[in-house]
């Protein structure tokens, strides 16, 4: 059985913190949820899409973030308790709806779950969405532990509900990518007839009026947060060091403080309800202690929003002689305060400043018992297109081209598995890399340059999940504006980077179901772009077009189509065939090659082997693509029809 | 002209590679798209006319470098590989005779450039089994670039017909040459532009056990002054001619004509000629002086070309040719000889100073090594020499 269908309050489950964000959700009875998917956040959608047929709600990838807050908005509007899920990058897509809304409020549940990256794991910022709370205007809640995720969320629709406001809800990787044990609670099963009547209107003019409103349900949250049992102080009654910490930094507030053994000198509270801060629980403990330690992931928010309480007139008397933070440079990594993902050390680190300790070593029991186990080199590992990958074949492809055309053209880059292509496994082609769609809006601009004298052909790339999220408008902008440059959308028909998730150009919805299947020709041709399509495994068919398509001046888009190599090998297997090496004819370092499979085109699956001085396979890796057996000077790469030997 | 075969892998000994060819000749202009490197080597590629490194090579020293026309040429080590026996004219560079040339075959003259010679001679060379196969230029037919010129690896009547006339672009015929000689080729008679000439004999002149040189059948090389940037003409034919096939295109005396099915065009000469290759300008060879026979214009008679016998190989082919009444000779006149060496003795001058006066600026050391005597021969002179 699904740990997520199991209807026994009080049962004690292993779930991985995103699965305890669903969970939450359904135990509050969750009517419907919209995503766009992204690392960290991808899996709360896949958890609650699974047992969707199950309870009964609905579930949906949107194409982008915003259109997914605006669907769960609407039907928050019609009563309904509803969610969106996002990573952070995707808060600041869903931004103009967060910040319209909240000015008007929701009659249904309505709740923002954000996953943050900090430290960029798997992302391309570390925005700190925290900022976004007081931005709006609306309540933050942090998790600290898996059992917090599930009960925080579950909390965060009634509480969106008694303050007819949104309310947000922050994760960060650790918590949402970690496992940990939660205790379930009793599924509410809320039956409600969706209905939007004559008089329920939501606008955010007049803006003052209805701003004014927000103010006060925030006092409101700030009231109910003063008890709410996500705060909560642990220590001795009058500390030497009040550490003040949210989400994860409880968790390594709680390791380093045991670490340096000064559990009688240091106090911890931690706060679950983030904005509003609850004033008088703050100042309760403020009382008994002369020096403060914020500690929390990314951005200081906690800290900043502290420090500003500090200064009203009731809080001014019980401030601490000592607020140390980021802001005062205790707490900071490698790269400095405010940047890069907290851990133990950290924390460490700033508790000994604070308490002006010797520099924290780990426990000698611990160093010995952790040699044991990690006294070895990992081998490193590069970040790269899998093998057999089509974006590897289109980004040789667009590498020759540009090559071979000679204008210093520019690969304009943006966000997907072909963010890569700004490394080695892309040959460093991509120039730009930020956020989803730019490319194509880099280009619109780039392309009315020619009357200053820019001279540099454009090529915008973009994948086919982020051609439907945020290229539209763009390429509208540029058809419109007569921009020239060359769109090239790489299709590998798969959300690949989040975990293929389905998207509109592939005919599924997340629920599996079988949905009309947008095509990127039809909406270019419709917007009167000429449009082709090629497959970049045919690499002289692919490098033709491409080049031809560049020397044109005028706005195109090409289409370079090819199953993500891993969604083939998932939905058909590995093709019962084998990639080899014939010895006899690979001319390996001579004059003519010199490795040019693994040393030019570089899938990980072509290696070198030294004691024989020529080309090898990696078989265990090879996707049995058969693209090298192409490109190989020497027609040494072969390919037999057989199954692989064991 | 047998490559050497005692070594088991190419030995360029240049001490230069990729990353000189790179600097010296692709980033400073001076590739003349001939092609020979391209089937050498997969770091290297052509499109549009353009050649690129798609991808850098770890080697330091290569076969690309040391083929390159454009590269150290040591003409007279080169001369001596190609005639061995015959005395070096510093104006046309060896050769035994001059004389007007045409293709015997009304048919096959009204198809080619002026009297139809080269195609004439290809005709001959696959016909009677001279070669198996020609490898020739000819128009694009591929409908997105209709006025490209491509190689074409002829093994018949009508594919050597369908290579006749002059194209003024640089097509980089040689890219084929070492596929077709691993594939089915046996022997090759090879037509080329005078850079593409010099890069054939500097491949025959390196050790190189991958290249057979004895298939080469003939190399008859083609007068040229300058051919033109592939992108830059397109875009002046473009707006002219849309779509449509290029049929016929000549330099006659100072004008540009082209000539499609439909119209024939008159371009402004000095404005089409301003889109030459850079590389041109450093081109000292107008009458390809390293080939077998070489063919060009008479600037005089419509109907006949110009045609240089130079090597031993090159007059038994042509003998042959006339003797078997595929082509017919006259002599040169003598006035004519004088305009011939005058425009080659101009260009190579020019060419020279610049050369010259170019590795001073850089402190460098031209690409062309020519013997003192030579060099002084063509700088000494004040105004056009034309006999000695």
């Amino acid at each position: 059985m699904d740990p997520l269908e199991i209807d026994e309050p009080g049962r004690k489950v292993l779930l991985m913190g995103n699965e305890a964000i669903a969970r939450g959700a359904i135990e509050a009875g969750l009517h419907f949820c919209a995503a766009y998917p992204g690392s960290p956040s991808s899996e709360i959608m896949a958890a609650l899409s699974r047992v969707a047929p199950h309870f009964g709600h609905y579930t949906e990838w949107s194409t982008n973030e915003k259109v997914a807050l605006e669907g769960a908005c609407g039907a928050a509007y019609t009563g309904l308790r509803a969610m969106a899920t996002m990573k952070q990058n995707g808060v600041n897509v869903a931004a103009d709806i967060l910040t319209a809304m909240a000015l008007a409020g929701n009659p249904g549940g309505l709740v923002l779950m954000v996953c943050d990256d900090p430290g960029g794991i798997s992302s391309t910022n570390e925005v700190d969405t925290r900022n976004y709370a007081r931005l709006a205007d609306v309540p933050l809640l942090e998790p600290s532990t898996f059992q917090e995720a599930k009960d925080m969320v579950r909390w965060a629709f009634s509480l969106s509900e008694e303050l007819e406001l949104l309310c947000m809800v922050r994760s960060v990787t650790r918590i949402s990518h970690a496992r940990g044990v939660v205790e379930l609670g009793t599924i509410e099963k809320i039956e409600r007839t969706p209905v939007m009547k004559p008089e329920q209107r939501y606008g955010s003019l007049p803006p003052c009026p209805n701003h004014a409103e927000v103010k006060d349900k925030l006092r409101r949250a700030r009231e109910i947060f003063e008890t709410s049992p996500f705060n909560r102080y642990a220590g001795p009654e009058e500390p030497e060091l009040l550490v003040v910490t949210c989400g994860t930094g409880w968790w390594y507030s709680t390791e380093a403080i045991q670490m340096l053994g000064v559990a009688d000198r240091v106090g911890v509270l931690k706060l679950g309800t983030t904005w509003p801060l609850p004033e008088r629980l703050l100042k309760k403990h403020l009382e008994k202690a002369s020096s403060v330690l914020v500690i929390e992931e990314s951005d200081p928010v906690l800290e900043y929003n502290l420090s500003a309480l500090l200064s009203k007139e009731d809080l001014q008397a019980v401030a601490p002689s000592r607020l140390l933070g980021k802001v005062t440079g205790t707490v900071q990594g490698v790269y400095g305060p405010g940047v890069g993902e907290m851990n133990p050390n950290v924390v460490a680190d700033a508790i000994s400043r604070a308490l002006e300790l010797e520099a924290p070593s780990l426990p000698e029991s611990l160093k010995s018992s952790m040699q044991g186990e990690i006294d070895f080199e990992i081998p490193k590992r590069e970040v790269a297109f899998c093998p057999g990958c089509p974006h590897r074949a289109s980004y040789w492809v667009m590498k020759n081209v540009l090559r071979l055309d000679g204008r210093d053209g520019l690969l304009i880059g943006d966000i997907g598995c072909y963010t890569l292509g700004f490394g080695r496994t892309g040959y460093y082609m991509s120039r730009t890399m930020h956020c989803m769609g730019s490319a194509i809006g880099f280009c619109s601009g780039m392309g009315k340059l020619a009357r200053f004298g820019f001279s540099q052909p454009t090529i915008a790339v973009v994948g086919d999940s982020t051609f439907f999220h945020a290229c539209l408008p763009g390429l509208v902008n540029a058809r419109y504006n007569s921009s020239s440059f060359l769109c090239v959308v790489l299709d590998n028909s798969a959300t690949a980077m989040t975990g293929f998730q389905p998207h509109p150009g592939t005919g599924k919805t997340a629920l599996g179901e079988e949905a009309p299947k947008l095509s990127i020709e039809s909406l270019c041709a419709g917007m009167d772009i000429p449009v082709q399509v090629v497959d970049p495994f045919d690499v002289p068919a692919a490098t033709r077009l491409l080049y031809r398509a560049l020397q044109k001046e005028e706005l195109q888009v090409v289409v370079m189509r090819h199953k993500c190599a891993v969604l083939h090998g998932r939905e058909e297997g590995l093709p019962a065939r084998r990639v080899w090496v014939d010895a006899e004819k690979c001319v390996g370092e001579q004059c003519g090659c010199n490795r040019f499979c693994s040393a030019a085109f570089g899938c990980p699956a072509l290696i070198w082997d030294e004691q024989e001085g020529i080309a090898a396979i990696d078989e265990v890796i090879c996707s049995r693509c058969g693209l090298c057996t192409e490109l190989c000077p020497g027609d040494a790469i072969r390919i037999t029809e057989e199954e692989p030997r064991p | 002209m047998a490559s050497n075969n005692s070594t088991a892998e190419p030995s360029p000994a240049t001490g230069k590679g990729p990353k000189e060819l790179r600097e010296e000749v692709l980033d400073a202009g001076l590739c003349t798209v001939c092609g020979m490197c391209l089937g050498l080597c997969p770091y290297l590629e052509e499109m549009g006319e353009n050649v690129a490194f798609i991808s850098d090579c770890r080697g330091d020293q290569g076969r690309c470098y040391a083929v390159c026309p454009r590269t150290d040429t040591d003409l007279d080590a080169l001369r001596r590989l190609t005639h061995p026996d015959r005395q070096t004219d510093f104006v046309l560079g060896p050769y035994e005779s001059v004389r007007m040339a045409r293709a015997k075959d009304e048919g096959v003259r009204s198809k080619g450039q002026y009297g139809g010679t080269v195609t004439a001679l290809a005709l001959f060379a696959i016909e009677t089994g001279r070669a198996d196969t020609a490898l020739l230029t000819a128009w694009s037919q591929d409908p997105d670039e209709p006025h490209a010129s491509v190689p074409l690896v002829a093994k018949t009547r009508d594919d050597v017909l369908s290579a006749s006339g002059s194209k003024y672009t640089a097509s980089p015929t040689l890219k084929v040459l070492d596929g077709i000689l691993k594939e089915d080729a046996e022997k090759v008679f090879v037509v080329g532009r005078p850079c593409q000439v010099l890069a054939l004999r500097k491949r025959m002149q390196i050790e190189d056990p991958t290249f057979p040189g004895e298939r080469i059948a003939l190399v008859v090389g083609l007068f040229c002054m300058w051919s033109l940037s592939y992108r830059d003409f397109e875009k002046m034919i473009e707006p002219l001619t849309g779509d449509e096939k290029l049929k016929r295109v000549d330099v006659p005396q100072g004008r540009f004509i082209v000539e499609t099915d439909r119209d024939t065009l008159e371009l402004d000469h000095d404005s089409v000629r301003s889109h030459s290759r850079r590389t041109c300008r450093s081109c000292f060879d107008f009458t390809s002086e390293l080939a077998d026979l070489s063919v060009g214009s008479t600037e005089w008679k419509d109907d006949w070309n110009t045609l240089i016998v130079r090597t031993e190989a090159g007059r038994a082919f042509l003998d042959a040719a006339v003797e078997q009444g595929w082509i017919e000779v006259e002599p040169f006149p003598e006035d004519r000889l004088r305009l011939l060496k005058e425009a080659s003795f101009n260009k190579k001058r020019r060419v020279l100073e610049e050369l010259e006066q170019e590795a001073k600026k850089n402190g460098t050391e031209p690409y062309l090594k020519i013997s003192q005597e030579e060099k002084e021969f063509l700088l000494r002179a004040h105004g056009p020499r034309t006999e000695e």
